[in-house]
C-alpha cells in the first residue's frame, strides 16, 4: 500500500550517543528516524543516527537524486550533531527541504551551520553541496500526500511534535516532551505520580486515533522523581497517555543513556504489564536501531503452534 | 585453540568473518553465522544463515520450509547484510514479529524471538570454525 507510513529508527538514545555491547539492541546513536509513504522520504532530526541512514540512502538510491524531507522537532545538540556526517547533503544531485523552528539564536540554518564553523569541525556547511531549502513548519502543512499537524511540545527550549496523516496510517512522533509539566492537576500529579493527568482538550487530540506513537519516556518514574524538570517523560505519563488515546502502538524512544538494553526491556516490560492491567490494547515496544515498522492497526501475533 | 593467536586480520567482505592463525600456520576461519533455534515450530530443524539470504516459506521450495497454514508461500526472509542479519516479511498474511512487534523489517540481535505465523524462534549469533584441508 503506498499510502501506508513506514517508520524506520536509525538513532533512538536520548541525551548523547552510547555506544557499545550493552546497548546494541536498542541502540546508542542519537535520534534520527525515517518515515516512508511511497516514493515520499521524510526525515526526523539529525542525530548522530543520521549517518548510517544517509549510507543506507546512498545504497538504496545507487546513484540516482536523492530528495527529501528533514523536519526537526528542535535543535538541541543530540538531535543535530549527526548532521555534519549525513553524507548525502554532499552531492550535488541530492536536495533536501529542512523544516525547524526559529530559536533565540537564529535559524535551522544557522545552528546547523554554527555547529559546522571552524572551531568545531573542519568542513563548513559550505561545501554541502546539495541543495538545501530552509523552511519554517507551520501548524499544518502537507509532503506529497502527508498531512502533517505540529504541536509544541513541553521541553526546555521547546520543542515540536508531529502528527502525520497518509491514507489510514497515522503516526505521532513526540519525543523531547514532559507532559506531566502541562499538565492541568500537575500539582495534583506532583504529589500522586500515579494520578491521572488532566491535559487541555488539543493535547489529547494530536494523539487521539494514532496507529503508532513514538514518545519520549526516558525514564523509570523512581529516576524521574529527580529529574523533574529535565524535559522528559516517565513511564507512568505514557501509561496514563495510553489510557487516554488508546493508540494501536506506543514505542518508547529517546532511551537515557544510563540505560541498559536490560533496563529498556524492564521498562518495556513494565508499561505492557500496566496496560494489561488496565484491559487496555496498545502494542508497547521499545524503539529500536534498525526497526521497520508500519504505523497501521497492528494484527495480534497468532497463537503459537504447540510446542514439540 | 587455546595456544591460538586471537585475530589479527581484518575482517573480508563475509559478515563477520575473521581469519584466525596459530603458530603451526594452520589457518582457521571463524564466521558469524545467524541461527534461529525453533522453540514451538512445526520444524524441529535449526535455521542457520551465513552466506546467503534464506527464504521461510510454506512452499516445499523455500530454504527453509515450515509446513502449516499460518505460513504463507513465501512468508519472510532472513539476509545476512553488513550491519548484520536482517528479517523482513515478505507481506505474509499472518505476520512476522520480533519480540512481540509486527516487522515490516528488523535487525536481529542474539536473544531477539521470531514469530513466523503460528511458529517461534530464538535468534542467536554463533561462530562457526572450520580448516581449509591441506
Amino acid at each position: 500500500m503506498s499510502d501506508e507510513l513506514l517508520v524506520t529508527f536509525w538513532g533512538t538514545r536520548g541525551s548523547i550517543p552510547t555506544p557499545g555491547r550493552l546497548t546494541e539492541k536498542y541502540g546508542g546513536n542519537t535520534t534520527c528516524v525515517e518515515v516512508r509513504c511511497g516514493d515520499e522520504l521524510i526525515l526526523f532530526d539529525a542525530g548522530s543516527g543520521i549517518r548510517e541512514l544517509g549510507s543506507s540512502l546512498l545504497d538504496r538510491f545507487a546513484g540516482k537524486p536523492v530528495n527529501a524531507s528533514l523536519l526537526f522537532t528542535h535543535l538541541h545538540w543530540d538531535h543535530i550533531q549527526g548532521f555534519p556526517f549525513f553524507t548525502c547533503t554532499y552531492i550535488p544531485s541530492n536536495k533536501f527541504t529542512i523544516y525547524g523552528e526559529e530559536r533565540a539564536a537564529g535559524g535551522v540554518k544557522e545552528l546547523l551551520s554554527g555547529q559546522m564553523a571552524g572551531d568545531y569541525f573542519p568542513i563548513q556547511i559550505s561545501a554541502m553541496q546539495a541543495e538545501l531549502k530552509f523552511k519554517t513548519p507551520s501548524e499544518e502543512f502537507q509532503i506529497g500526500p502527508v498531512k502533517i499537524k505540529t504541536m509544541q511540545l513541553p521541553h526546555p527550549g521547546g520543542a515540536l511534535g508531529y502528527r502525520l496523516e497518509a491514507g489510514d496510517s497515522v503516526f505521532v512522533f513526540a519525543t523531547d516532551c514532559e507532559l506531566d509539566s502541562i499538565a492541568l492537576n500537575k500539582d495534583e500529579v506532583a504529589k500522586n505520580h500515579l494520578a491521572p493527568r488532566r491535559y487541555e482538550p488539543a493535547v489529547l487530540e494530536f494523539f487521539k486515533g494514532a496507529h503508532l506513537v513514538v514518545i519520549d519516556c526516558q525514564y523509570t518514574d523512581q529516576v524521574y522523581r529527580q529529574r523533574v524538570g529535565w524535559g522528559h517523560n516517565s513511564v507512568a505519563t505514557v501509561v496514563d497517555l495510553c489510557e487516554q488515546v488508546e493508540p494501536g502502538m506506543i514505542s518508547l524512544f529517546h532511551h537515557d543513556p544510563q540505560s541498559n538494553d536490560e533496563m529498556v526491556t524492564q521498562m518495556v516490560d513494565d508499561i505492557s504489564r500496566r496496560l494489561a492491567r488496565k484491559n487496555l490494547r496498545v502494542l508497547a515496544f521499545g524503539a529500536r536501531e534498525g526497526l521497520t515498522v508500519k504505523a497501521t492497526k497492528p494484527k495480534p501475533a497468532p497463537a503459537l503452534i504447540a510446542a514439540h | 585453540m587455546a595456544d591460538e593467536e586471537t585475530i589479527f586480520q581484518s575482517q573480508s567482505e563475509t559478515i563477520g568473518e575473521i581469519v584466525l592463525s596459530d603458530f603451526l600456520r594452520h589457518e582457521t576461519r571463524a564466521r558469524t553465522i545467524g541461527v534461529m533455534n525453533p522453540l514451538a515450530a512445526s520444524s524441529e530443524d535449526q535455521l542457520k544463515v551465513s552466506g546467503a539470504p534464506v527464504v521461510i516459506g510454506h512452499d516445499p521450495k523455500s530454504d527453509y520450509v515450515l509446513p502449516d497454514d499460518s505460513v504463507s508461500r513465501r512468508h519472510a526472509q532472513i539476509t545476512p547484510t553488513k550491519t548484520g542479519f536482517i528479517v523482513e516479511d515478505l507481506n505474509s498474511s499472518n505476520g512476522t514479529y520480533v519480540d512481540g512487534v509486527p516487522i515490516v523489517s528488523c535487525v536481529l540481535h542474539g536473544g531477539d524471538s521470531v514469530q513466523v505465523g503460528k511458529n517461534l524462534f530464538l535468534f542467536d549469533h554463533i561462530l562457526e570454525y572450520s580448516r581449509p584441508q591441506g
